[in-house]
C-alpha cells in the first residue's frame, strides 16, 4: 500500500511537472508572435485578478465560418488559426481550417458554441490565451490604459510563443502606439423618425434634404499617436480604407457602403502624426456616401430594418507600392484597426 | 473493553456525579473509568481538528498563490509549490505508517498534499496564463485525489474526491451542457469505497453524488427515462438500506443512513410531486417523453429495483427479521413506481386522477410510519420528518381540493391537531421505554 501511496503522489508530481514544463518550454523556446486584443465593449468585465482578453483573431468572418462547415456543429470543435508571417508587427487571421496549415504560424483553438455560458466571450474561436493573470490590483492600471467605451482605447499587443503544435502561451505584452477612439457627436433616433424610403443614389442629393429627425449618428473617428516617435498613417479623402463591418450575428460580413471607391489607393495621404498627435475625421451615417448598398437601393443605417443590427469599422492600410511616399516618411502603421461597435442610434448597450 | 468518546464521555461525567452524590469515592470512580479505556487509534475528532486545520492551510496557500506576487519569478513559485506538496505528502506518509500514533495527522498532511496538487494546478495556470476548458483542473484534482482514497485507504480523501467530482460533473453540465457518461460511474466508485472503509459519510456523499449525477448527465442517453432511471434508482437505494439493516454484523448496519438518506429524498420527492393533478404525470414530471422511449427503457429500472425491494422484505434465514415498518416503507415506494411506470404517458386521460389521490395516500402512509417508527425508537427527527410530510401534503392540497373556506379551516384544524396528538404519543412512548 506505501507503494502505491508513493507511486501516486509521484504522479501528481509529474502531472504538475508536465504541463508546467510543457508550458515553460513553448515559452521559452517556442517562436513568437504579437496579436491584436479587440477593443473594448460595453459589457468586457474585468473579472478579479485577471485581465480578460478577445482576439482580432478570434472574430471570424462569415466565409470563415462557411468554410469550416461541419465543425461548427460539434461543441468545442479543435481548429487551427493560420497566422500571418508579420512579427514583429501585429499577426493577422490568414486562413481557419479544421487541420493545421502546411506552413506558417498557426494557433490551435476551440470554436464557441451558443451554448457556452462564458458570456464575456466576444469571438468564435478561443485560442486558450484569453486571461491575462496579474497581481491583485494592477489590474485596474491594466483597465484604465485600455479606456472604455466613448473614450480613448489602447489596444494591448500580446507577445504569443506558440508551439509546433499549435498551442499558444503568454509571455507579456505592449501596447499599440496608435489610440483609438469612436464618439457619437449626434445620436441618431431611428426607432421614432420613421422610415425613409429606399432612394437611388441618383435622388441622394433630395435625400439629403430629408426630414428634420436625425435617424442615423454623427460619429468621429479618432486615432492618437501614443508613442515616443513620429508614425505615419495613410488614409484618403473619402477614407474608403475603413471598411463597414455587420457584427450583428456570428460571422462578420463587409458591408457595401454607397460611394465610389474606385482607384482609392492612389488618392491615399501620408498622414504624419507626432507623438500625442491625432488624426480624426467624421461619419455621418446619414449622408448618402455612408449609406449601404442593399438590393433594394441604398438604404440609410437608420432604416428601421437596419438600425438594430451592430457594426464596426475596420481599417485596411493601404498597399504602399503603388503609393509615392517620400524620402522623410516616418514609420507607417501597417496593421488593421478596429472600432467599437455602433448602430443606427450610435451605441450599443 | 475499549469505548467510543461519546462514551468515555459520558462515563467521566456521570462518574463525577456519583462521586459528588456520595455513591462512590474518588478512587472508586478513577478504577471504574480505567477499566474502560478509549479505543485505539486516532479518535475521530482528534482527526477532525487536523483535517480543518490541514483544509484552512491549503486554502491558505492558494490564496498566497492567488495573490500574484508579481516580485517572485515564476521559478521561485514553482519551486515553492514543488517543496510544500512533497513535504506534505512525506510528512503524511510518515505519520501514516504502520504501528503510528499520528495517523490522524498523517491523514491531514495526506489531505494537505492533496489540496496542494490543487493549488499546483491553479497556480501554474495562472503563471502561463493557461485558459483551457477548466472544469479539466477539477477532474485532474479529483482523480488525484480519488487515487490516493484508494492507496491508503482515506475516508478524507475520498471526500474530497467526492466534491471535486460532484463540482467537475455540474460545470461540465450547466455552464458548458456538455455530458459526461464517466461522472456517476466516478462517484460508485467512491460507493465501492465507502463501503471497503464503513464510512457512513462518505457513502451519504457518493450515492447522492452518483444520484445526480446519474439526473444530470445520463438524460443526453436516457432522455425521457432519466426520471424512471433517477426513481428506480432511490428505490433501489432504500432497499439496499433496508438489507444493510438486516445484516448481522452491526457496523453493516450502521451505514444505511448512507443509503436511506438520499433515496428516501428522491422517492418522497418524487411522490410528492405525483400527488398533484392527474396531466402533471405527462406534463410536470416527463415533459420530454418521447414516443422512442419503448418498453426496454421504460421497464429497466424496474427489473433493478423491485427484486432488492423483494429480497429486503422476504424472510431470510441468512438474514435477521426485517423491520415490519421498514418493510411497509418498501413496499409503499415500490407500489409508486410502479404505477408510474405503468401509467405515465403524455395522453394520460383525465378520469386517472386516481393515481394522483393514490400518491397523496402513499405519501401519506411514509409520513404517519415515520411519526410511529420515530416514536417508537425515540428518535425526534423521524417524528418531525413525518410530520413536515403530512403538512406538506395538506398545504398542496389546500389549494388543489378545497374552495370552501370552512373546508380549508377543517384541513388545518384536524393537522393541528393531528401535530398535537403525535406529540402526546411520542410522549408516552418515551415514558414508556423509560419505565422499562
Amino acid at each position: 500500500m506505501r507503494r502505491a501511496a508513493w507511486l501516486v503522489i509521484a504522479l501528481q508530481v509529474l502531472a504538475l511537472l508536465w504541463v508546467a514544463g510543457e508550458r515553460e518550454w513553448i515559452r521559452s523556446a517556442a517562436p513568437t508572435v504579437w496579436l491584436r486584443t479587440a477593443p473594448v465593449d460595453p459589457r468586457d468585465p474585468f473579472r478579479g485578478d485577471y485581465v480578460q482578453l478577445d482576439y482580432d483573431i478570434g472574430a471570424l468572418s462569415k466565409a470563415q465560418r462557411e468554410a469550416l462547415g461541419n465543425a461548427l456543429a460539434s461543441k468545442r470543435s479543435v481548429v487551427y488559426a493560420a497566422l500571418s508571417d508579420s512579427s514583429p508587427e501585429v499577426a493577422e487571421l490568414v486562413s481557419i481550417g479544421t487541420e493545421p496549415p502546411a506552413s506558417g504560424p498557426f494557433i490551435r483553438g476551440h470554436l464557441g458554441t451558443a451554448i457556452d455560458r462564458d458570456w464575456w466571450r466576444r469571438g468564435d474561436v478561443a485560442y486558450g490565451i484569453e486571461k491575462l493573470f496579474v497581481e491583485q490590483g494592477k489590474g485596474l492600471d491594466i483597465e484604465a490604459q485600455r479606456g472604455e467605451r466613448d473614450d480613448w482605447q489602447t489596444p494591448m499587443e500580446v507577445e504569443v510563443a506558440v508551439s509546433g503544435r499549435g498551442t499558444a502561451v503568454i509571455r507579456g505584452y505592449r501596447w499599440s502606439p496608435l489610440g483609438i477612439r469612436l464618439e457619437v457627436l449626434t445620436p441618431g433616433d431611428f426607432g421614432s423618425a420613421g422610415t425613409p424610403a429606399a432612394v437611388d443614389a441618383a435622388d441622394a442629393a433630395d435625400a439629403a434634404a430629408a426630414p428634420a429627425a436625425r435617424r442615423s449618428a454623427l460619429l468621429r473617428i479618432s486615432l492618437r499617436n501614443q508613442g515616443g516617435t513620429e508614425l505615419g498613417f495613410l488614409d484618403d479623402p473619402q477614407h474608403c480604407a475603413w471598411q463597414m463591418l455587420d457584427v450583428s450575428v456570428p460571422g462578420w460580413t463587409e458591408v457595401e457602403l454607397n460611394r465610389d471607391c474606385s482607384g482609392w489607393v492612389q488618392r491615399a495621404e501620408l498622414h504624419r502624426l507626432a507623438p500625442g498627435a491625432v488624426y480624426q475625421f467624421d461619419v455621418d451615417l446619414a449622408q448618402p456616401a455612408w449609406w449601404l448598398k442593399t438590393a433594394e437601393g441604398a438604404r440609410e443605417l437608420g432604416d428601421a430594418a437596419l438600425g438594430w443590427s451592430v457594426r464596426r469599422f475596420l481599417y485596411t492600410p493601404p498597399p504602399t507600392e503603388a503609393i509615392g511616399l517620400p524620402a522623410d516618411a516616418p514609420p507607417l502603421w501597417r496593421s488593421a484597426l478596429r472600432t467599437a461597435q455602433f448602430n443606427a442610434n450610435g451605441r450599443v448597450d | 473493553m475499549s469505548t467510543s468518546a461519546s462514551q468515555r464521555s459520558w462515563l467521566l461525567r456521570e462518574s463525577t456525579d456519583w462521586v459528588s452524590d456520595g455513591l462512590i469515592s474518588t478512587e472508586q470512580a478513577a478504577r471504574i473509568v480505567g477499566r474502560y479505556p478509549p479505543a485505539e487509534g486516532s479518535s475521530l475528532a482528534r482527526t477532525l481538528f487536523s483535517v480543518i486545520g490541514a483544509l484552512l492551510v491549503g486554502l491558505g496557500i492558494i490564496l498566497f498563490f492567488a495573490f500574484n506576487w508579481e516580485a517572485m519569478h515564476r521559478f521561485a513559485k514553482l519551486g515553492l509549490l514543488f517543496a510544500a506538496l512533497l513535504a506534505a505528502h512525506g510528512a503524511g506518509q510518515w505519520w501514516l505508517r504502520e504501528g503510528s500514533a499520528h495517523r490522524g495527522l498523517g491523514e491531514a498532511m495526506a489531505l494537505l498534499g492533496s489540496l496542494l496538487f490543487g493549488a499546483g494546478l491553479w497556480l501554474i495556470s495562472q503563471i502561463y496564463h493557461i485558459d483551457e476548458h477548466f472544469p479539466n483542473a477539477f477532474i485532474a484534482w479529483g482523480l488525484a485525489a480519488l487515487a490516493l482514497a484508494w492507496v491508503l485507504p482515506s475516508m478524507w480523501q475520498g471526500l474530497l474526491a467526492g466534491v471535486l467530482l460532484i463540482s467537475w460533473g455540474l460545470l461540465e453540465a450547466w455552464n458548458f451542457d456538455d455530458p459526461q457518461w464517466l461522472a456517476p460511474l466516478l462517484l460508485l466508485s467512491l460507493v465501492a469505497l465507502a463501503l471497503r472503509l464503513r464510512s457512513v459519510a462518505l457513502l451519504l456523499l457518493a450515492v447522492s453524488g452518483a444520484l445526480l449525477m446519474l439526473a444530470v448527465h445520463w438524460n443526453w442517453l436516457l432522455r425521457a427515462a432519466t426520471v424512471h432511471f433517477v426513481y428506480a434508482a432511490g428505490v433501489l437505494c432504500v432497499a439496499l438500506a433496508a438489507l444493510l439493516q438486516r445484516l448481522q454484523a452491526p457496523h453493516w448496519a450502521r451505514l444505511r443512513i448512507g443509503l436511506s438518506l438520499p433515496g428516501f429524498s428522491v422517492v418522497l420527492v418524487m411522490l410528492f410531486v405525483l400527488t398533484f393533478a392527474a396531466r402533471s404525470w405527462d406534463s410536470g414530471v416527463d415533459q420530454r417523453w418521447s414516443a422512442d422511449l419503448g418498453p426496454v427503457l421504460r421497464w429497466l429500472p424496474l427489473l433493478f429495483a423491485l427484486p432488492a425491494v423483494v429480497l429486503a422484505v422476504l424472510p431470510n434465514p441468512r438474514l435477521r427479521t426485517a423491520s415490519p415498518l421498514f418493510s411497509a416503507h418498501l413496499l409503499l415506494a415500490a407500489a409508486g413506481l410502479l404505477l408510474y411506470t405503468m401509467f405515465v404517458h403524455p395522453q394520460l386521460p383525465a378520469e386517472l386522477r386516481w393515481l394522483s389521490l393514490l400518491m397523496n395516500l402513499f405519501l401519506l402512509g411514509h409520513g404517519l410510519l415515520f411519526i410511529l417508527e420515530g416514536s417508537r425508537e425515540q428518535r425526534g427527527g423521524l417524528v418531525s420528518l413525518g410530520c413536515l410530510l403530512v403538512a406538506a401534503l395538506v398545504f398542496a392540497r389546500y389549494l388543489d381540493l378545497f374552495e370552501s373556506l370552512l373546508a380549508r379551516s377543517a384541513a388545518f384544524l384536524l393537522l393541528g391537531i393531528g401535530l398535537v396528538l403525535v406529540g402526546q404519543f411520542y410522549a408516552r412512548q418515551r415514558r414508556a421505554g423509560a419505565g422499562a
